[in-house]
């Protein structure tokens, strides 16, 4: 979710700054690489109904959804990769002072906003596991 | 300042609430999906139990 809305707010970014909603560099691609590979496992994850088989195949596609971070990470930061983005200002200390506290601000209302909805997940999923569960002992009376 | 930035932060903040929003609709429903499976079912094993 976090994904989508990095992508779609930086498409609208994108065409305010450099005045196109999207280029296939690198940062952009890998990014939008991340984003499907995620909504493939959303999509895996509830069409598998055995929960063990579920567990495993899930496992699987989230770390290989996962191996796509660091390229993600990388991609304004290899050499010889020509790209939309600026080099990391964090690094290179470009970014001015003014908007430090404004970028702490965001980046824990953000941390805060995926905090409460993983914790969500957690109990949805815990309730989940107690749904097949009762199945089972169903199934067994 | 510029008009024409401030209409892209409008559409900005406005696609990623929608998104935020929607998602949060999407927990919600099927949190009540779940809550009421689980009262069923639970109802259920206590039926059979008897």
């Amino acid at each position: 979710m976090l994904v989508l809305v990095n992508l779609v707010t930086g498409s609208i970014w994108g065409k305010s700054q450099w005045g196109i909603w999207w280029a296939w560099d690198l940062r952009m691609t890998t990014q939008l690489m991340c984003f499907l590979l995620y909504l493939g496992y959303l999509v895996v994850r509830p069409a598998i109904a055995e929960p063990t088989q579920r567990a495993t195949m899930s496992a699987f596609i989230s770390i290989f959804a996962y191996a796509d971070i660091p390229l993600v990470f990388m991609a304004i930061r290899l050499p010889n990769v020509r790209t939309q983005h600026p080099s990391a200002v964090l690094e290179t200390g470009q970014m001015a002072r003014v908007y430090w506290t404004s970028f702490g601000v965001g980046v824990l209302a953000l941390l805060l906003i995926a905090s409460a909805l993983v914790l969500v997940r957690l109990h949805q999923e815990t309730s989940q596991r107690e749904i097949d569960s009762l199945r089972r002992e169903l199934h067994a009376l | 300042m510029d008009i024409g930035s401030l209409k892209f932060l409008f559409y900005g903040y406005s696609a990623a609430w929608i998104v935020i929003t929607a998602f949060v609709l999407l927990l919600v429903s099927r949190g009540q999906k779940i809550d009421r499976e689980l009262t069923r079912l639970k109802s259920l094993v206590e039926d059979k139990e008897r």
